[in-house]
């Protein structure tokens, strides 16, 4: 269907062209059969006028020259005989104009009649010759006369009867002329109108088609600008950061107001090319094929943002370049944080029988040592004695300090900020923090840090200890589900794997079971009972983890599981804070 | 002496015959009709005048001849006149009128011999007014076709 109609609009398009071909060859030929006509008439007004001239003429010098015999036979004096000569001159010059001149060859059948007309030439040349010997002669001259008058008759009889054949040709000739004259033009004239009048209504109709497509082609232009403009107050108006990417300069072409917000309004401030790198070394390719983005970036003015976006190719100013919309979600990171507080909170509710019981601890040794101080304040070596108790207190007294202090930074509000900091100094804090509950419910905590000191990586430290402390706290409450004669222990790792460090939180208390691995990371999935753990430690730990640009990942090892985080290191060495 | 009278008048008869036959008659008038001028000029007069020729074919005649004799302006200004036109007469009483530009421009040739000789009456003779057709194809057309006038028996300007 669609061929056929291809076809016939490849046809109608050469309608008009045959058209005007046809036209124009019509005019061309009706001009051409016009000027015909006009010199066919011409033509035929010429011979009508010049044909038969000749002939009269012929026929009347004959019957001249036959006067000239006549009365010359009546009275031959010397007048009329010389009068006779010159008549049969004149005659004789006359008979070669008939079938010699162009006038004579037209008349109608001359061209029998041409060697009776060069006979009768001889025969006048003979007696042209034999004036002389007449006119002198003393022979009678009437019967020559005679003689002569009636070999010429058959001359006068063939001249006549040329005469009237080209009378009767001629009145043919006139009533062509007249039918021709009558006739009017009209074939040429229908031509003409014909020919005139299609070209006209085929350039009429050529105009309305073009007018057409112009107000077409202009409206398709005002909708194209419509719409661009359109699209312009889209972008412009839309609350996710939109931003013109060129890749292979790494440089902003357009950014939006909400782009300009985020980041900075000028295109060439450095925070730009920083958001740029970091976006394209993070991009991934999403489920279905297109470029997504999750990072976190810092803000020259120190603050990190947690952005989500995608990615896309776009031509832009006639070039392809990379179209990024981006949402900045750090609001839900600021929840997230909040929720992370609470839980800290909760945690820290859950744990505050223990805490107290710690603390009770070093606190009875410091009175038990005070008593003690005041009895020995009484014997002779008192000083010795009381500076030993004294001594014990004050150990005491840093233990009951490094425990408040635990506790103070743990119920420390995440900040948020990023900043480098040393992991092994973090990883040995979050250990200590659950030291004390390890001990009362009987499991070994192994570290085995395989990093140097100073090891920096960028990202918030407190969120990492939590994280940390998150991990070996569900590594502790999986030994509790499973009560088990098994020696229990966690280990926890790090070491450094290309520019990444492997931080890793493994336990024997025989791994996760499949449908619980699947939606892991997943909020509020949990295995604990109702009341005992909301299910968000997982998935706050991977929006954690994320936000330092890294990855965690759970898997099942040979009798548990093993939580890895895998951490970009910091290319700044590690900035120094006071605890 | 009647013997000396008949070879002499017979002698004058021989010579002037012929010159009589070729003798043209020529006039010079005005619109008004009054002749200013009248000559009959004969062949010697014609010859005493300058002489032109044209070396053309004719449609009556076969190939190239030769056409000799004054120019018919010799003959147009010989009463010191300049005549606008003339009327040219032949034998047979066909007139043809020829305009001033004709010798003035065209070059007319009142011939009086055809390669050297004498025209006789049935070859158009004794004077055919010529023009050069070979040299300008114009001559060919009938307009001028008409102006070769043979057999001239009289030439009538008209003087302004």
């Amino acid at each position: 269907m669609i061929f056929l109609s291809h076809n016939l609009r490849a046809g109608w398009r050469a309608w008009p062209t045959a058209l005007c071909a046809v036209t124009f060859s019509l005019f061309v030929a009706t001009a051409l059969l016009y000027i015909s006509e006009r010199k066919e008439q011409a033509l035929l007004s010429e011979s009508v006028t010049t044909s038969g001239w000749v002939a009269y003429q012929a026929q009347l010098e004959y019957v001249k020259t036959d006067d000239a015999l006549k009365r010359a036979a009546l009275r031959p004096d010397a007048e009329a005989l010389a009068d006779v000569g010159l008549r049969l001159e004149i005659l004789r010059s006359r008979l070669p104009l008939l079938y010699g001149s162009e006038d004579g060859r037209m008349l109608p059948e001359i061209d029998a009649l041409t060697p009776v007309l060069q006979r009768f030439e001889i025969v006048l040349d003979g007696m042209i010759d034999a004036m002389p010997a007449l006119e002198s002669g003393s022979a009678p001259k009437e019967p020559i006369l005679k003689a002569w008058s009636s070999a010429l008759a058959p001359l006068g009889r063939e001249l006549q009867s040329v005469l009237m054949a080209s009378v009767a040709y001629n009145n043919n000739l006139f009533e062509r002329e007249r039918s021709l004259s009558e006739q009017p033009t009209l074939v040429p004239l229908a031509l003409l109108f014909l020919s005139g009048s299609t070209l006209i209504i085929l350039m009429l109709t050529r105009a309305r088609r073009d007018r057409e497509h112009l107000r077409a082609v202009e409206a398709a232009r005002r909708a194209v600008t419509e719409m661009e403009r359109n699209l312009r107050g889209v972008v412009q108006a839309a609350p996710s950061a939109m931003l013109v990417v060129d890749p292979a300069e790494r440089a902003v072409r357009f950014i939006n107001p909400a782009a300009a917000e985020m980041v900075h309004p000028s295109l060439d401030h450095p925070d730009w090319t920083r958001l740029i790198d970091t976006s394209l070394e993070e991009v991934q390719i999403g489920d279905d094929g297109g470029m997504i983005l999750r990072i976190a970036f810092a803000k020259s003015g120190g603050d990190v943002v947690s952005l989500r976006g995608s990615l896309c190719p776009v031509m832009w100013e006639g070039r392809p370049q990379m179209l990024m919309v981006l949402i900045d979600n750090s609001r839900t990171r600021d929840a997230d944080l909040q929720l992370i507080q609470a839980a800290k909170l909760a945690t820290l509710g859950e744990m505050a029988t223990a805490i107290a019981h710690e603390l009770n601890q070093p606190l009875a040794v410091i009175r038990m040592a005070v008593a003690n101080a005041h009895r020995h304040l009484d014997a002779a070596d008192a000083r010795e004695a009381v500076a030993a108790k004294l001594d014990r207190v004050t150990t005491q007294v840093n233990r009951a300090k490094r425990i408040i202090d635990q506790v103070r930074r743990y119920g420390r509000q995440p900040s948020g900020k990023a900043a480098t900091f040393a992991l092994r100094p973090t990883l040995e804090l979050a250990a200590g923090f659950v030291a004390e509950q390890y001990r009362a419910c009987g499991i070994r905590l192994a570290l085995q840090l395989d990093v140097p000191a100073d090891l920096a990586i960028l990202g918030d430290r407190d969120l990492l200890e939590h994280v940390i402390v998150n991990l070996l706290i569900n590594a502790r409450d999986a030994f509790e589900q499973r009560a088990m004669a098994r020696p229990r222990t966690v280990w926890l790792r790090a070491r450094l794997h290309d520019q990444k460090v492997l931080v890793e939180v493994e336990d024997m208390a025989g791994g996760i079971s499949e449908e619980v691995m699947a939606h892991l990371f997943e909020p509020f999935s949990t295995t604990k009972p109702a009341g005992a753990g909301a299910g968000l430690g997982l998935s706050l730990a991977r929006s954690v983890v994320r936000d330092m640009n890294g990855h965690i990942v759970a898997e099942n090892m040979r009798n548990g599981a093993c939580i890895t985080l895998l951490l970009p290191v910091a290319r700044t060495p590690a900035t120094r804070e006071a605890a | 002496m009647s013997r000396t009278a008949v070879i002499t008048s017979l002698l004058v008869l021989w010579l002037t015959l012929p010159a009589a036959a070729q003798a043209v008659l020529v006039r010079w008038a005005g619109a008004d009709g009054k002749v200013v001028e009248q000559r009959e000029l004969t062949l010697r007069d014609l010859d005493a005048l300058p002489q032109a020729a044209i070396e053309t074919s004719t449609p009556w005649t076969e190939g190239v001849r030769r056409f000799t004799g004054p120019p018919l302006s010799a003959i147009a200004t010989l009463g010191g006149q300049s005549p606008k036109e003339v009327r040219v007469a032949a034998l047979n009483d066909y007139v043809m009128t020829l305009p001033a530009e004709d010798w003035t421009q065209n070059g007319a040739l009142f011939s009086t011999r055809i390669n050297g000789t004498i025209i006789r009456v049935k070859d158009k003779g004794p004077f055919w007014i010529m023009y050069p057709l070979d040299r300008d194809a114009r001559f060919k057309q009938a307009m001028y076709k008409s102006r070769m006038v043979w057999q001239v028996k009289s030439l009538d300007f008209l003087v302004p």
